[in-house]
């Protein structure tokens, strides 16, 4: 607690170095150095009695700075400047820390009674109002009582049943509590208390500063119990060698700034060599919660700036070196990450020339040099605003087209499931006969050896009796052997196209000739297929189409399995592609042409009414029974022929079969 | 001698299987792709096992063995198929009635042991029939001599009807003697 030389230690805490370099210092003069602050403090004389050589002044940012003045004891005066944090950390937090620190168990410190007398006392939580508080002397028998713990212990509430507490409001609206207590002389002593059970927004965010400046100083390589202690040190209005180097975090007061503002938040970067710009800049937008400042002086950090700083305008000075400018807002336009923030050109003088080489080279907007704060403010919220919309707008449809892929990725997986069965048969088809062909071979091999061994053993004396029948055997290993291959062969092909298809994602946009994605359709489905129709391929001459194409490939299988479903005892399937021009529905604005590619895909199954005709694109609309479709096969295709651009329509009689016909565009961009 | 037959569509397991099977020289085994050929061949030969895939085209595999049933109920009907659908098994037991449902891919000797049992079954099935046959044979001479033996004691009931005396001579009734 307080020491003999209270004063004298006490006026300088929480003045921090302002540099890393601050200290050791040296006097130029004699070449002694100061280690710390403290030791600068205390092994030099104040310049003057009257304020101790401090100069308070206010810094260019809003932070207050002192210049202290002091004469080294070689006579020489020395000077340097110091962060002032002393309000913060001996007027608020000197009240306020110590309740926190003792919430969090650190109430006790070598001075206190033991815990237990003190934890839970009515008088627990009553701290003093002020640093000259304590020690306190009774004016009459002149104890002295050196703690509050001393003071309540030592004495007693004026009346027998209460403690002599009185709470009232002081000025600032803080509850304190003003204790009435007898000396043991029995003197009547007053002295008022804060009450730390205060949980008022204030005491909550200095407590929240507490814990801030206790996270930094962890953050700076300080044990944690040590950095609680000093603070605590500090709190009560001590001294703290440790923290005398240390820098508070910065961000203390932009943090609460921010807490107290939710809106969405401009933030300007502005990329000028000029300081008058800057400082006119700075001046203007001043007191503006909702905008933060960044302001890059040098013009190769510009880009390293932005994608740190991430601003939604950025404000490019081209009064200086325009040239120079000018590749600077290239570049921005060329950065991926700030290729979509909007870029103002912030002119000297109003030179068309200028002017219109600003927009050429991609700025959204240009003003003069004279322009009024009121006129900034709007200008950069106005484009800011794009700027934060168009992230918006982005982020949903990222959110939307992963929605889109997901439903698509589903969509694959539910027909994967329905034609398992099928796919398994299909493979276990091969797998049969080439392990039951190399069992086979396996008795050849034995026959053949054993056959080599005996004729080694007895010469020429059996060769006419129980022979193997080498011949037919040769042929046959010869047949086995392909067999086995075209079995494995067909294995790896299934096993190709399931893993091609069931790829949810990673497929991109690529030229792909449609017939090979019919191909893998046709394969994957040739299990369904094969029992109930014949298959025909009028194939055409088709361009490579831009498209996704495992995508359309689901939307084939889609088509060919459904096609295969209607057909209810054996039918055909004839699968047409062709070159043409557009669908009809878009001829109006799409001349024609050779640009677009049909494929259509027909059944003589059952046909459709003109009911169900009319819903078959419609999510979650089935005709099937449980089990055989899930009702999003023909959505998700309509949508994935909707996102090449192309069209999907069908025609249908009952009783003749249905025709579906997709339409794609053999470029993206045309559709 | 047993004769075989076995259905598949796919060419290769016909072949497959011929390997394994043929080395039994008691069978005779016959393979066929086309449902429709095999069916044919059922109406002019007897087989003693027939064996068949399931998913085949224009016809599948219960529908064909219930042909075959038709055709030869004694032939004894096995299905071998990848498909491992409960569904398809229970029609295939309930319907084709089938004695047994062998999985794709099979194992060599677990496939001999069956057939030889469907065999075994069917011999001892045949064999009961002809012993029920020639129980029937024999009862129905017994009969005929029967009724012809009634027959004639209705004609003549002293030919049938006569008494014997201890020491073997016959006694004649009054009625008789007087005749």
């Amino acid at each position: 607690m307080s020491g003999p030389e209270e004063g004298e230690i006490l006026w300088h805490t929480g003045l921090f170095a302002r540099l890393d370099s601050s200290f050791p210092k040296k006097c130029s003069n004699c070449g002694r150095v100061f280690a710390t602050a403290k030791q600068y403090f205390t092994e030099t004389e104040d310049l003057n009695d009257e304020n101790r050589g401090l100069k308070a002044c206010a810094d260019d940012d809003t932070a207050t700075v002192v210049d202290v003045f002091r004469n080294c004891p070689c006579g020489s005066t020395l000077m340097e400047t110091f962060d002032d944090y002393r309000e913060q950390l001996q007027g608020e937090t000197a009240r306020h820390l110590q309740p926190d620190l003792d919430v969090a168990g650190e109430g006790t410190d070598a001075d206190d009674p033991p815990a237990g007398r003190w934890a839970g006392a009515w008088h627990e939580g009553l701290y003093p109002n002020g640093r000259d508080t304590f020690p306190k002397e009774c004016r009459s028998c002149n104890r002295v009582f050196a703690t509050p713990e001393e003071f309540f212990s030592n004495t007693e509430g004026i009346r027998a049943d209460q403690s002599g507490l009185r709470e009232s409001e002081d000025d600032d609206e803080q509850v304190i509590v003003e204790a009435f207590r007898n000396c043991q002389c029995g003197s009547t002593l007053m002295d008022s208390f804060s009450n730390r059970r205060d949980t008022s927004a204030a005491g909550q965010a200095r407590r929240a500063l507490f814990d801030r400046m206790l996270a930094y100083l962890v953050d700076n390589g300080i044990d944690a119990d040590t950095a609680r202690q000093e603070l605590l040190t500090v709190a009560r209005g001590g001294d703290s060698e440790l923290l005398a180097n240390i820098r508070p975090p910065e961000q203390v007061t932009d943090n609460e700034h921010d807490a107290c503002h939710d809106g969405p938040r401009s933030r300007v970067l502005l990329v000028s060599p000029s300081q008058p710009n800057a400082c006119q800049l700075e001046a203007c937008l001043a007191g503006q919660p909702d905008i933060d400042f960044w302001w890059c002086a040098e013009a190769d950090q510009a880009l390293p700036a932005a994608r740190e700083f991430r601003p939604t305008v950025i404000l490019q000075d081209l009064s200086g070196d325009t040239a120079d400018g000018l590749r600077r807002i290239g570049e921005f336009r060329h950065e991926p990450d700030c290729r979509e923030v909007p870029v103002i050109a912030w002119l000297g003088e109003d030179d068309p020339d200028v002017r219109n080489s600003a927009f050429a080279a991609g700025v959204s907007d240009a003003v003069a040099d004279r322009v009024d704060a009121l006129e900034w403010l709007s200008r950069l919220r106005y484009h800011s605003a794009a700027c934060l919309a168009r992230r918006e707008l982005d982020e949903a449809t990222v959110e939307l087209e992963k929605a889109r892929d997901q439903l698509i990725c589903t969509e694959k997986m539910a027909s994967m499931g329905l034609l398992a069965a099928g796919v398994a048969h299909e493979i276990n088809n091969p797998i049969a006969f080439v392990t039951s062909n190399l069992n086979s071979l396996d008795g050849y091999y034995r026959d053949v050896f054993s056959a080599l061994d005996a004729g080694a053993e007895n010469d020429a004396q059996h060769t006419g009796g129980e022979a193997v029948d080498i011949d037919s055997m040769r042929d046959d290993v010869g047949q086995i052997l392909e067999e086995c291959q075209d079995g494995m062969s067909r294995v790896r092909k299934i096993v190709d196209n399931l893993k091609y298809f069931s790829r949810s994602s990673g497929d991109d946009w690529r030229h792909a000739d449609l017939h090979e994605e019919l191909d893998r359709a046709l394969s994957l489905a040739h299990n369904e297929l094969k029992y109930k129709a014949d298959v025909k391929r009028e194939f055409g001459d088709l361009p490579t189409v831009e498209c996704v194409p495992s995508e359309l490939t689901q939307v084939f299988l889609n088509l060919l399995v459904n096609a295969a479903h209607a057909i209810g005892d054996r039918g055909d399937i004839t699968i047409t592609t062709s070159r043409g021009g557009a669908p009809r529905e878009r001829q109006s604005w799409h001349a024609g042409g050779n640009d677009w590619v049909h494929v259509t895909i027909a059944d003589s199954g059952a046909g459709m009414s003109e009911e169900t005709r009319s819903r078959v694109f419609e999510p979650f609309f089935t005709t099937k029974e449980i089990g055989k479709g899930t009702g999003l096969g023909l959505s998700v295709s309509f949508g994935i022929i909707q996102n090449h651009g192309g069209d999907i329509s069908v025609a249908s009689e009952p009783g003749k079969g249905s025709v579906f016909t997709v339409c794609l565009p053999v470029t993206h961009e045309a559709g | 001698m047993y004769r075989i037959m076995i259905v598949d569509d796919e060419p290769n397991i016909l072949k497959s299987l011929n390997r394994v099977l043929r080395k039994n020289r008691e069978w005779d085994i016959e393979t066929y792709e086309n449902v429709d050929h095999a069916l044919k061949r059922a109406q002019t030969m007897t087989f003693d096992l027939v064996i068949s895939d399931y998913r085949m085209p224009r016809m599948d595999g219960v529908e064909f063995l219930n042909e075959v049933k038709r055709l030869q109920p004694e032939a004894m009907r096995i299905i071998l198929s990848g498909v491992t659908e409960l569904q398809l098994l229970l029609v295939a037991i309930n319907e084709a009635e089938i004695f047994r449902y062998i999985c794709k891919p099979w194992d060599d000797s677990d496939l001999i042991m069956t057939i030889n049992q469907a065999l075994e079954h069917r011999r001892i099935l045949v064999e009961n029939r002809l012993l029920a046959d020639q129980v029937r044979q024999q009862q129905q001479e017994l009969d005929k001599r029967k009724s012809a033996l009634e027959k004639l004691s209705e004609q003549h009931p002293a030919l049938v009807d006569v008494d014997w005396a201890d020491d073997g001579s016959i006694i004649v009734e009054d009625d008789y003697a007087s005749a």
